[in-house]
């Protein structure tokens, strides 16, 4: 089953630097579609059909937790798992996360096979060991 | 300041190595070359904030913004390389910040110009890196700031 993702991330070097480690890791990808913002992501949201969101945190216009906020507290969206990318790597960030209802976290630097531990957890799949690249000097 | 200082070579040389696969050279330099990216400016919130303001050799930033993109031998533009360090100091701040253990902070977005960290911000002291890459340098600068 191929998977459509929301990358969303204020940096398009990042973006495309996630979509880069998402294509490393083995991981089966429909459709990507990028946003700069959480009021430009949930716009995407509006108009596709999204499996996986990938939120940075630090982001203007609407930042990465008050995204997670709205697609938790609308119906139609609420199931979709939002995976927080970002630097900040606090315990107590993560857990505060956590309660809003990110299905997942990752810390920037992070590897491919650390991004694709977090998507399988947050979308319920397991992915066979062979799709996994080798991607040592992939290290983002 | 000195051990805020060292936290920050710490994480500069952990975040490096582990986006970069870059170690430090022994040998560092004392000024930085004529042609350089940078600096890009990332603030930690707090009274006192602290200000990093990170410039790279060129050469050394287009290598990093190759690496980082998976581009093999290309040369990126000053756009793409801007915005490659402005996503290196993300990181290297949002990492920086875990040194500030139970302290109530955060990083500010990355920015280009230093007055758009903290404008009502008041440099109170000014400590300096010299760290060298594959004999490239690049310079890190701490400020500790008043609100």
């Amino acid at each position: 089953m191929a998977f459509n993702m929301l990358i969303v991330d204020d940096s398009d070097v990042m973006r495309k630097v996630v979509r880069r480690v998402i294509t490393l890791s083995g991981i089966d990808v429909g459709s990507v579609y990028e946003a700069d913002n959480g009021e430009s992501a949930l716009k995407v949201l509006d108009e596709n059909w999204v499996d996986v969101v990938l939120s940075d945190i630090n982001m203007p216009v609407m930042d990465g937790v008050e995204l997670l906020k709205k697609i938790k507290s609308t119906d139609i969206l609420s199931d979709i798992p939002v995976i927080m990318v970002t630097t900040e790597g606090r315990s107590a960030r993560i857990e505060e996360l956590r309660e809003i209802g990110a299905s997942g976290y990752i810390t920037k630097p992070f590897k491919p096979e650390d991004l694709r531990a977090v998507m399988c957890e947050a979308l319920g799949v397991s992915i066979d060991e062979q799709h996994i690249e080798e991607s040592e000097d992939d290290d983002f | 300041m000195n051990n805020t200082l060292k936290n920050l070579k710490t994480t500069i040389f952990n975040v490096i190595e582990q986006m970069f696969f870059l170690l430090p050279d022994e040998q560092s330099f004392e000024e930085l070359g004529e042609k350089v990216a940078g600096p890009v400016h990332i603030g930690i919130t707090g009274d006192p904030g602290y200000i990093v303001s990170l410039t790279f050799d060129y050469d050394l930033a287009a290598s990093m913004t190759n690496d980082l993109l998976g581009l093999e031998n290309d040369e990126p533009d000053d756009e793409l390389i801007g915005q490659s360090l402005r996503e290196t100091a993300n990181i290297i701040g949002g990492n920086f910040l875990l040194s500030f253990a139970g302290e109530n902070r955060n990083v500010t977005l990355p920015s280009l110009i230093h007055e758009d960290i903290f404008p009502e911000g008041k440099v109170v002291e000014t400590a300096r890196l010299m760290i060298a890459y594959d004999g490239c340098p690049m310079e890190a600068m701490l400020q500790r700031i008043e609100m």
